[in-house]
């Protein structure tokens, strides 16, 4: 992992400095709200429905053992005793006082952590891989790349004020498991044939009350080239980007109404201008500095005692299920990448309590070491556990609670903060996301119903990504009365794809019962187990998901 | 309830600048039980509750005042949009984790 050097540590205990006394000043009443919003949402402070809110960067998802222990001491002293992973890879306090949020920044400062960056119209959090390093079909660890990006986008002059938030992901995989299609720029790490690294730069994704996907602005910039190239992109960002209205400020309305062509065009002339060969010196000279941070740990041969899990799995049915839905290949053969399920049946989708984040943390430090990674569904990775420790490892996360095998199925759910904390939001997400997490707790069930993605967003601005969701909700307000609206079809990984919406929504009392529907449809309409419910929507369409729906009505 | 709770009105509620827990506007300040806040019941009563709250900003006690409307419940005053009931009633109940026991 990344460690802070003396200008890291510097930078980040004078922000906290800085921000103290805004917060002193505020509550003096020399900042009025207006004056002190700016700077609290850059350091990650919301005013939410009932109370301040805190957002922590977990930069590109990868946590310390010590950090995952920081956070739970977070939230048993500052909060109510829990943290909310992030579709962005980071971690919300829902009832920290504004009063004690610069005490707690320097909590986090202490293991080096920070809330940097995570609100405003700047770059935010870059995200990545929550695989990376690991993944058997990597080109290239993406991690250098992202701190390089955290680095120079941090309190960086000329983008720190935005047309709009700006997001980031990096994916180093043949596949991807960053979404990179629904970001505002997606890097996709590539090798040219000389072998050097490079990026496939893709552009103007988000998704929101205007969902789209991104597009290839450039096939493959070099590596060392890569921050000029993005200078340029956001230098034509900031000249044509509106900020005459918020709901058309993002680049994907630019990228949109420009059309990509266009858009490339005033890049390529924006390039010749920023292209510099002394940011390009410095950043392969810092590539070589950040990439021993991140090689890999000293991993122990366990060959020998590898089949161990095999051996449990064929007596044991519920550690065998386990193994086959949470559990993925690692580049060696001996280990195994582990996924940590935040969704147990009735649970609150990405929660943690402090007493599973320590026991997690112990997990990491004896079995993983010391790593622990967040993922933009809200769950957690141990990404270097030895095959032979699998059976023990599973009988410590059962224990904690934390070992529910519905990875990737149904019950696995993403959904945000919704109405019962966001104040945005138009209709509760986590009451929804409990009802179908109880209605299809049945594992075999899920299993039957095979691979499934259903994630829901309680209101228009999509932090729940229902857009790119197999099944995708939408909680909107009707009348006074809570509505879901449901869409199919979506997906947000390689083969990347918007939702359809497939009518009118359907009361808080009924939802449930309409997903039911949606799923003994593709059940019986399915030609066999191997037909997922993605590929039988794309074989039908939405009618006969309609027929079910609304025929009657 | 008094008469003016059980007829409904207006209430002027905030977030307290320290913590940011909601509250409301009463004769006797801010309180974050809403049966201690006043009820407008017309517009001058309105301008007169949005004065007091303009006061409670210039001196660093709250942040963001605006008015909502209210009206009886079975248990007292309930704001009348979605939006303001639950952030009077706070979270759901199971919406937040606890540790297990």
């Amino acid at each position: 992992m990344y460690r802070y050097d003396g200008w890291d540590a510097a930078f980040v205990r004078e922000r906290i400095a800085r921000f103290r006394d805004q917060v002193a000043r505020r509550l003096r009443g020399e900042l009025s709200e207006e004056e002190f919003r700016p700077w609290r949402l850059m350091n990650g402070v919301y005013l939410q429905l009932h109370a301040y809110m805190l957002r922590v960067a977990i930069p590109y998802g990868t946590l310390s053992a010590p950090q995952l222990r920081r956070l739970a001491d977070i939230a048993e002293r500052y909060d109510r005793g829990y943290g909310h992973f992030t579709t962005r890879q980071n971690i919300q306090f829902n009832w920290p006082r504004l009063v004690d949020i610069p005490d707690i920044l320097e909590a986090l400062a202490e293991v080096e952590m920070h809330a940097i960056q995570t609100s405003g119209n700047c770059i935010r959090n870059i995200t990545s891989d929550p695989w990376a390093g690991v993944a058997a079909d990597e080109i290239e660890d993406p991690r250098p790349w992202c701190e390089l990006l955290r680095q120079w986008s941090s309190d960086h002059q000329e983008f720190t004020f935005l047309p709009r938030k700006f997001k980031v992901a990096v994916s180093g995989g043949l596949r991807d498991r960053a979404a990179v299609r629904i970001h505002d720029i997606g890097l996709r790490l590539r090798r040219d044939r000389q072998g050097r690294i490079g990026f496939e730069v893709l552009l103007g994704g988000g998704l929101g009350r205007t969902p789209l996907l991104a597009q290839t602005v450039r096939d493959w910039i070099p590596g060392e080239e890569l921050l000029s190239y993005l200078t340029a992109i956001l230098r034509v960002y900031n000249r044509f980007g509106r900020r005459d209205n918020k709901y058309k400020a993002r680049i994907k309305i630019l990228v949109h109404d420009l059309g990509i062509e266009r858009f490339r065009q005033l890049v390529d002339e924006e390039y010749a201008v920023a292209r510099d060969p002394d940011l390009a010196r410095f950043a392969a000279a810092e590539i070589a500095r950040i990439r021993p941070f991140f090689a890999p740990p000293p991993y122990a041969d366990r060959a020998a005692d590898a089949a161990a899990s095999r051996h449990l799995a064929a007596i044991d049915g519920t550690f065998a299920r386990w193994l086959r839905t949470n559990t993925a290949p690692h580049r060696r053969r001996d280990y195994a990448i582990v996924q940590i399920s935040l969704k147990p049946p009735g649970g609150v989708p990405g929660n943690m309590t402090a007493a599973q984040m320590r026991a997690l943390a112990d997990l990491a430090e004896r079995y993983s070491c010391g790593e622990i990674r967040v993922t933009a569904e809200q769950n957690l990775v141990l990404p270097h556990v030895a095959r032979g420790d699998l059976p023990a490892l599973w009988e410590a996360l059962e224990t904690g609670g934390l070992a529910t095998p519905n990875l990737g199925h149904l019950s696995d759910i993403v959904a945000c903060p919704g109405l019962d904390f966001c104040a945005l939001a138009t209709a509760r997400s986590i009451p929804v996301a409990q009802a179908i997490g109880r209605r299809f707790a049945d594992l075999d069930r899920q299993y039957e119903i095979g691979p499934l993605k259903l994630k829901m967003s309680g209101c228009i601005n999509a932090c729940g990504h229902h857009h790119v969701a197999h099944i995708g909700i939408l909680g909107l307000e009707k009348r006074g009365r809570e509505s879901y609206q449901i869409t199919l079809g979506g997906s947000g990984g390689e083969e990347a794809a918007i939702g359809r919406v497939l009518g009118p929504g359907f009361g808080a009392e009924e939802i449930v019962d309409a997903v039911e529907r949606v799923i003994t449809t593709y059940l019986a309409g399915r030609r066999n187990r191997e037909e997922t419910f993605l590929d039988y929507l794309r074989r039908v369409g939405l009618q006969p998901f309609k027929d079910a729906l609304y025929a009657s009505v | 309830m008094n008469a003016r709770h059980r007829a409904g009105g207006t209430v002027i509620t905030a977030n307290r600048l320290p913590d940011g827990r909601v509250i409301f506007l009463g004769p006797g300040g801010w309180s974050e039980d809403i049966t201690a806040a006043t009820v407008a019941t017309d517009a001058q009563e309105l301008r007169a509750l949005e004065a007091l709250a303009r006061q409670s900003v210039a001196v660093y006690e709250v942040v963001d005042p605006y008015p909502v409307a209210v009206e009886a419940g079975p248990d007292g005053l309930l704001p009348v949009k979605l939006r303001e009931r639950r952030r009077l009633l706070g979270p759901s109940p199971g919406a937040e984790t606890v540790e297990r026991s």
